[in-house]
């Protein structure tokens, strides 16, 4: 019952935003800052980089906020992930290892920059798929609709970032003073 | 099952989608081949590591330098974005020409029609600080022509300023508010709570000026709850209450607090907005 108040809650704030509704449009900012924030980080891996995809990408959904598609987090994500492709190609650098952010330094910021690390290792099209399932937590369905790929290929890539990741964690803590 | 097949089940297994006949053979293999089992112990921290860390919060004000974009913005579908829109499909050629054109009609009729003085308006430019009209946001729909006439004039040629009609005429509407929002003052609150608020909204009353929203709409401490954890609020007083709010209106900076630093602004219709963030 709680679940079905809170989408009919979304499906208000969407048709706000769709006739203009600053208002709505601000509640949704505050329901998907964090996780569009989280995607564009994960991929990008630069804290200046993710802030400045997760802005654009909203003032454009604002924008074309008349064109609003449900579901709306695959909508969004959609978008974020089209603009680090485009932030990615325009650098054509591969992602620095993490820096701390000072605005959100926390206790777990050690843990973000080894999370960091192991995904900086991937290739793009790998982070993307084990970001979206570990990290946003979608399942595959969501996420082979998200890449526009099918459910077979997203699962493949899954496995092989996580191998991949996790031979690069054991390769970090065997290279750390602890793991000596 | 063999040991090809077992790895390749890893991640079903770590996401439990495998029957348990399945899962159970892929335990197995596990046991017996300790590469597997290295791989799977791999594959389970990363993926704990990543569940670990999860969504991270997005940078402090990250809503509000959004939301104040977003309210320079013309409104999505409206009639301004939809001239906007249009105006993309023109050529700059014929803009530059029509601009040209509406430049020569100006002269020329500046030529033509005599300065008309008027003895009881306010220049504009007589205001302390000035409003830019790029991104000037006007909030509230009523406003008529009429003159201030507590403000001195000055060299500028005189014209009308639009000012709201006093609030005693209008009880259920508000006088407009120009926000300037390209150019805010801001006062962060983001850790004092309502607390804070509330001794903004007394300061307000002191000062015979109000809170409002973006929109110029009243709003009080108590509308800021779970529900509605982020607000946009602005302090809006008398021209001639600005100096004492901003040296009232201090900042916290560790365990000391110093003024804010930032100018306020100045409305059109001789009040001053404090642009206030707000994260409870």
């Amino acid at each position: 019952m709680q679940v079905l108040a809170r989408g009919q809650v979304e499906t208000d704030l969407i048709k706000g935003a769709r006739s203009g509704d600053a208002e709505a449009f601000g509640e949704l900012v505050r329901r998907y800052q964090a996780r569009i924030y989280t995607l564009s980080l994960r991929v990008l891996g630069e804290h200046d980089k993710a802030e400045a995809v997760a802005h654009e990408t909203l003032v454009d959904v604002y924008q074309n906020a008349a064109h609003l598609e449900t579901p709306l987090d695959s909508y969004l994500y959609r978008l974020v992930l089209d603009r680090c492709d485009l932030a990615a190609r325009d650098s054509g650098a591969e992602p620095r290892d993490l820096e701390a952010d000072p605005d959100t330094e926390t206790d777990g910021e050690d843990k973000g920059a080894q999370l960091q690390t192991a995904l900086n290792g991937l290739s793009l099209t790998f982070r993307v798929a084990v970001v979206l399932r570990d990290v946003i937590e979608l399942d595959y369905t969501q996420v082979a609709e998200i890449m526009d790929l099918p459910i077979g290929t997203v699962k493949s890539r899954v496995h092989r970032a996580r191998l991949d990741m996790s031979a690069a964690l054991t390769m970090a803590t065997r290279m750390s003073p602890e793991g000596d | 099952m063999d040991r090809f097949f077992a790895q390749n089940r890893l991640s079903a297994l770590i996401d439990g989608v495998l029957s348990q006949a399945e899962a159970d053979e892929v335990d197995r293999a596990i046991h017996r081949n300790p590469d597997l089992a290295t791989q799977h112990a791999g594959m389970l921290q990363a993926v704990e590591l990543m569940h670990e860390v999860g969504p991270q919060q997005a940078p402090r004000g990250f809503q509000v330098r959004l939301m104040t974009e977003v309210e320079t913005l013309p409104v999505p579908g409206g009639q301004v974005a939809r001239v906007r829109s249009a105006a993309r499909q023109i050529p700059m050629e014929a803009i530059a020409l029509a601009a040209l054109a509406l430049v020569i009609g100006v002269v020329v009729h500046q030529r033509k029609v005599p300065d008309a003085p008027s003895a009881n308006v306010t220049p504009r430019a007589a205001a302390p600080a000035a409003v830019s009209s790029k991104g000037v946001v006007k909030t509230a729909p009523s406003v008529e022509e009429t003159a201030i006439p507590d403000v001195p004039s000055s060299k500028p040629p005189p014209r009308k300023v639009k000012v709201a009609p006093p609030e005693s005429d209008i009880p259920d509407r508000l006088p407009p508010v120009y926000v300037d929002l390209t150019r805010p003052a801001a006062y962060k609150i983001l850790g004092g709570g309502d607390q804070v608020l509330f001794k903004i909204s007394s300061l307000g009353d002191t000062l015979g000026g109000r809170m409002v929203n973006g929109k110029g709409q009243p709003i009080s401490p108590q509308l800021l709850s779970e529900d509605l954890a982020f607000k946009m609020v602005f302090l809006v007083v008398p021209v001639s209450k600005a100096a004492a709010a901003h040296q009232s209106l201090r900042q916290l900076s560790g365990q000391t607090s110093r003024p804010i630093q930032e100018k306020f602004n100045w409305l059109k219709v001789g009040q001053t907005v404090f642009m206030i963030e707000a994260e409870l």
